[in-house]
């Protein structure tokens, strides 16, 4: 399982509001997650993203490249949203159960 | 800080350099951020090797801009083969080299060691050092060849 902070997960869940290039993406992760990713780590990310048809490019007319979501892309962070959700339940339940 | 993006594999500066350089307009300059940018080389090299060109093609042609979109090609695995001497070569080295400056200059510290002494000291130290760098260098050459 990807960890809630993994870049590839941040970068899908910005990626589900709207196109964004690299700037945009980098801005709103750090506005809803606090984690201000590295242009390094960005890029690494969005390769294998990209690489794993989990987002795509979109045309562009200027350097800053934008990228949307992939139909699997959705999928894939649906499955990884489902895992944390099933983790907070069982840490809530246990919490709860003390 | 746009140079360290030739650390970068070649087909990985094709598809992804004018963007970065576009991102790296917006941010400052610092050594976190430098830092970072070279770690994501090394990822990059190492990672090619697990990546699907064709797939990466394909996507690269979706992008429907006009534009060339080049996918990633990979370093090959034969490439880092022959790198891996050389980067093993060069770990070492460097090592003794820095093992040997290490003992010199405690020498200096703890016992006084006369002038006379650190002349074949510092000269060994130099004699790894000195193959050790090329060596890097020739295995950063060998991985960074398109």
């Amino acid at each position: 399982m990807e960890a809630p902070n993994d870049p590839g997960t941040l970068i899908l869940a910005s990626l589900t509001a709207d196109t964004r290039h690299g700037h945009a993406i980098m801005q709103d992760i750090e506005s809803f997650a606090g984690v201000r990713l590295g242009p390094g780590t960005l890029y690494g990310a969005l390769q294998r993203l990209e690489r794993d048809g989990l987002i795509e490019a979109v045309p562009a007319a200027d350097r800053r490249q934008p990228y949307r979501l992939t139909e699997a892309g959705s999928k894939a962070l649906s499955a990884r949203l489902e895992a944390f959700a099933a983790v907070i339940r069982t840490a809530e339940h246990r919490l709860d159960t003390r | 800080m746009k140079s360290l993006l030739r650390l970068y594999p070649a087909g990985w500066r094709d598809r992804y350099r004018e963007e970065m350089e576009a991102l790296l307009d917006y941010i400052p300059a610092s050594p976190k951020v430098m830092a970072d940018l070279i770690r994501g080389a090394l990822v990059a090299h190492l990672d090619g090797e697990q990546t699907q060109p064709e797939v990466v093609a394909a996507v690269g042609a979706t992008a429907g801009d006009g534009r060339a979109r080049p996918g990633h090609s990979p370093v090959r695995p034969y490439r880092l083969l022959l790198a891996l001497p050389f980067l093993l070569a060069a770990i070492v080295l460097l090592s003794l080299a820095g093992a040997q400056t290490a003992l010199m200059l405690e020498g200096v510290e703890r016992f006084g060691l006369e002038r006379t002494a650190i002349g074949p000291m510092g000269g060994r130290a130099l004699m790894y050092a000195v193959p050790g760098v090329v060596a890097g260098l020739v295995a950063l050459f060998v991985l960074r060849r398109r």
